[in-house]
């Protein structure tokens, strides 16, 4: 998933161990936002493709929103 | 009678850096030497192991944490002591003698006894505070210890990047809050390991959520910990013991969707230092918060997003107006951060500037009424921009000037006249390596001073090195900043004239 845009770089966090590989932020799918989850397919440090999985960005987001919730509502001090 | 015992109280938070520091330092252990080993031997149960090397306090004293208290030689009647806190220990005219803190025997005069340095009541009150701008290589941490011995961490770094080592190392049991200033990686991901090893009674974020798994995580690590969760902003106060964080972005209304601008920025006044803290908030964050009203003013600003070009503005420069400005970046990092146009602007404000990559870790101390800046290595040359990996060093600590050797001693500011009254005089000490070639600039609001006492001196055998200058009538009353440089170690402090 992308984490962060710094300038023309994209910084992308792979796998579950999230490995940080930095690409040019051109080499990306237009309009590809910060915190999408991406296909990729890469060779070493080398993007071959990216493609927006947008699924993915949607369940991560929707879990992620309800997780704050709880927190916010203080459930997870009961 | 109170005030010596609040006197020893501040001498003890005072010396905090050097303490911590070495406490982190790796090297040979620590032994009692000369005059405290004399009175190590005769009560050993009571003054415990050292915990460090012997070093210079602000205010001349020679002083060493142990296991159970302080050693103290006071430089005010040459005697040597030991406290647990509560009661003193005197190698005197009697051989070893104990009293209660609050007493004094008849042959110690009052003014003797480990002492703040020359500060006025009012300040000497506000206790010390710390601030480390930690080196997690590219990324932002920040501890701020406060006075009654409170932590509030700023931002994780990265995973894995030694964060929670260096907390550990300097004895941070509990931390009292957690800011997440935005949900980047570079910020958050090292929060989990955190929050899983050490206890926390309260996260607070700006309330942007990303999708970021390192995010994901993060939030596990604030339900696992059972921590209180808690979204500020603008308006907002984090109150931390004596501490007053306020809350300058994110705004009250509309979050913004750019996730470095949604940062939770701080400004935290502690007498006359003001901390302003901003995240990686950038250009559009500045101008809003300018726009808000809020007063901005500090003396000492951790700038916005590595030093990148995206952050300090000139209004906000202009409108913060720090004489010290610290970024957190990487030596080597492949975004060119800190960038050279805001290094630039700082350098043509005339602000001293402080890196994580080329000093390590970068730790401030404040009384309230003056600070001090001590970094863990000397200002090197940058490292080559064309060099993109991001190196991720161990954290340095900052060492204090008994465990340097060599021509690179470090250089250590050992007191300084503060206040100074307009028309008077200011004596500033500072002890170097033997026989260094020192020199000094006192930084007014109308440029650099020109008192006759200010040139340049060689340090005594014993490295110590002073100078005395005249603060003229006329001079703007404020806290204006002293650089000294000994070789090739530099060290700033300031002082306040009235």
């Amino acid at each position: 998933m992308i984490d962060r845009f710094e300038g023309d770089v994209a910084v992308v966090l792979v796998g579950e161990n999230e490995r940080r590989l930095e690409i040019p932020r051109k080499s990306l799918p237009r309009g590809v936002r910060e915190g999408a989850w991406l296909q990729i397919e890469v060779e070493g440090d080398r993007l071959v493709s990216a493609m927006i999985d947008q699924a993915e960005t949607d369940l991560a987001r929707q879990r992620i929103q309800e997780e704050l919730d709880r927190l916010r509502r203080g459930e997870h001090l009961r | 009678m109170k005030r010596f015992v609040l006197a020893l109280l501040i001498v003890t938070l005072a010396t905090m850096s050097v303490i911590l520091a070495t406490a982190a330092s790796s090297g040979p252990k620590p032994e009692y030497e000369l005059g405290f080993k004399a009175l190590a031997d005769q009560i050993p149960e009571v003054v415990g192991e050292p915990l460090e090397y012997e070093h210079w306090g602000a205010n001349g004293d020679s002083l060493q944490q142990t296991t159970t208290g302080l050693m103290v030689w006071r430089k005010a009647d040459n005697w040597t002591a030991f406290t647990n806190g509560s009661r003193t220990w005197i190698n005197g005219p009697a051989a070893v003698q104990d009293r209660s803190n609050v007493e004094l025997f008849s042959w110690e005069s009052p003014a003797s006894g480990p002492q703040a340095p020359p500060t006025p009541a009012a300040a000497s009150s506000q206790g010390v505070l710390q601030v480390h701008v930690i080196d997690v290589g590219q990324g932002d941490s920040i501890l701020i210890q406060g006075p009654d011995g409170r932590s509030t961490l700023i931002d994780g770094g990265s995973s894995g990047t030694g964060v929670l080592q260096y907390l550990q190392r300097i004895g941070v049991k509990h931390l009292d809050l957690v800011v997440a200033t935005h949900p980047h990686e570079d910020h958050i991901g090292g929060l989990p390991e955190i929050l899983n090893a050490i206890p926390t009674a309260k996260v607070a974020t700006g309330g942007q959520p990303s999708t970021t798994r390192a995010y994901e995580r993060f939030l596990d690590a604030i339900s696992t910990a059972k921590a209180e969760y808690v979204d500020v902003k603008r308006g907002d106060t984090l109150q931390v013991g004596p501490l007053a964080f306020q809350v300058l972005n994110p705004p009250s209304k509309a979050v913004p969707q750019n996730l470095n601008n949604a940062s939770v920025v701080l400004r935290l006044v502690w007498g006359s230092t003001a901390f302003m803290l901003q995240g990686d908030a950038e250009k559009e964050a500045e101008a809003d918060i300018l726009a808000s009203g809020k007063p901005v003013s500090a003396t000492i600003l951790k700038i916005g997003h590595h030093g990148s070009r995206t952050s300090s503005s000139p209004a906000w420069l202009k409108a913060v107006g720090p004489l010290v400005a610290v970024y957190s970046a990487g030596a080597g990092n492949s975004y060119g951060h800190p960038h050279g146009e805001t290094l630039a602007a700082l350098a043509g404000a005339g602000v001293q500037v402080h890196g994580t990559d080329t000093e390590g870790t970068v730790v401030i101390t404040s009384d309230g009424s003056g600070y001090s800046v001590a970094t863990a290595k000397t200002n090197a040359p940058r490292a080559p921009p064309e060099n993109t990996s991001p190196s991720i060093p161990a954290v340095v600590p900052v060492q204090p000037p008994t465990t340097q050797s060599g021509s690179e001693a470090a250089l250590q500011i050992v007191s300084v006249t503060s206040p100074a009254r307009r028309g008077g005089t200011a004596t500033l000490t500072a002890k170097a390596s033997p026989g260094a070639q020192c020199s000094i600039t006192v930084r007014y609001k109308s440029g650099p001073s020109t008192a006759a006492g200010l040139v340049p001196k060689s340090a005594g055998p014993d490295g110590m090195v002073s100078w005395s200058w005249n603060v003229g009538p006329s001079t703007t009353p404020g806290t204006w900043p002293i650089a000294v440089t000994c070789g090739s170690a530099t060290a700033d402090s300031a002082f306040m004239v009235q």
